[in-house]
């Protein structure tokens, strides 16, 4: 199990047919120093998590229980939990999104260790990543931002509520409906061809944008 | 399974039902190789059937082990990590310093704990 950062989505419509219908979101773990980790991973999620929430990750037998099908069943990576809060030995308090974080002493600790140990690196992009923990991930808040206090009743009767696949197969089918059949008939790639001369949309423009989706849908 | 320090606890409200009544402790793995502090690590969320405290060294046990050591059973839970013992003392020579036990006065000030008088 580890925890890590929502980053963005995942769309495929070919894939394995007991994957029809999940949701997949790309995470990025957290790193106890605060800077950003250079891997990211892939995994279903179950419970509705938005772009820059905090979640805890499960593999193997365990996700594929969290996902709510047989274990015959092509992934081994799920979202189990959104996290509320994660308190560190070093008197950080993680918070569920990047936003909520309380800093401690680790961007303290972090630079001084850097500096110690190669004092010749000083280029200012590599302080700016580890120069404060908020900038850990520089995402957005979430499509549906929720302070801690309030929203816990809505999430304490979300999670005691057994027919959570329920809810699964409800957020499932919400992503499928956004997903357009034939992405090439949207009018956008008309529009980019008119003007060539400008330069080319980015790939992914709108990830940590709330309630981002790719260009195509 | 590994060798690791408890550095924090977390806690989830909405979560898989198998979750709740569970413990999550984050630990990080002691690694010989890596210099106190070095960047880049990923602390692994365990289940705590034992209670554990922040700063205690202990052992790390995945899958069915995991489930066996917290349950007592295996089966469809949604946890694969959990703590299966804390470490009363350990002799590794040549040991980094980040794998350095606190001692029991910084632990038991960390968990509210008074320290005992002498002569009781």
């Amino acid at each position: 199990m580890l925890i890590g950062t929502v980053v963005g989505n995942v769309w495929a419509t070919k894939k394995d047919p007991t994957l029809v219908g999940l949701r997949f979101l790309v995470i990025r773990p957290f790193t106890t120093d605060g800077k950003e980790s250079a891997e990211t991973l892939i995994a279903v999620d179950p419970l509705g998590a938005g772009i820059g929430e905090r979640v805890l990750v499960v593999f193997g037998r365990a996700a594929r229980h969290c996902i709510g099908r047989s274990h015959d069943i092509g992934f081994q990576t799920a979202v189990s939990a959104i996290i509320d809060k994660m308190e560190l030995e070093d008197g950080r308090v993680v918070g569920p999104t990047a936003r909520e974080d309380v800093g401690g002493h680790a961007p303290t600790t972090s630079t001084t260790r850097e500096s110690a140990s190669a004092p010749a690196r000083s280029s200012p992009s590599a302080h700016a990543s580890s120069a404060s923990y908020a900038a850990h991930a520089p995402l957005p808040t979430p499509a549906a931002p929720r302070p801690a206090g309030s929203a816990q009743p809505t999430h304490a009767a979300h999670a005691t509520n057994p027919a959570h696949t329920a809810h699964t197969a409800h957020t499932a089918n919400r992503a499928e409906g956004t997903h357009p059949a034939n992405p090439t008939n949207t009018a956008a790639p008309a529009k980019t061809a008119s003007s060539a001369n400008a330069a080319p949309p980015p790939i992914w423009p709108s990830v940590g944008t709330p309630g981002a989706r790719p260009p195509f849908s | 399974m590994f060798l690791g320090r408890v550095v924090g606890e977390v806690w989830a409200t909405k979560k898989v039902d198998d979750l709740r009544s569970l413990r999550l402790l984050v630990v990080e793995a002691l690694d010989e190789r890596r210099e106190p502090g070095a960047p880049k690590v990923t602390p692994v969320v365990c289940a705590d059937p034992l209670g554990a405290n922040v700063g205690e060294h202990v052992v790390v046990a995945f899958g069915k082990a995991a489930r066996v050591a917290t349950l007592g059973q295996d089966g469809d839970f949604a946890f694969e990590a959990a703590i299966v013992g804390i470490v009363d003392d350990f002799d590794v020579p040549g040991a980094p310093d980040s794998w350095r036990m606190d001692d029991v006065t910084t632990l038991r000030a960390r968990a509210g704990l008074r320290e005992p008088k002498a002569g009781v």
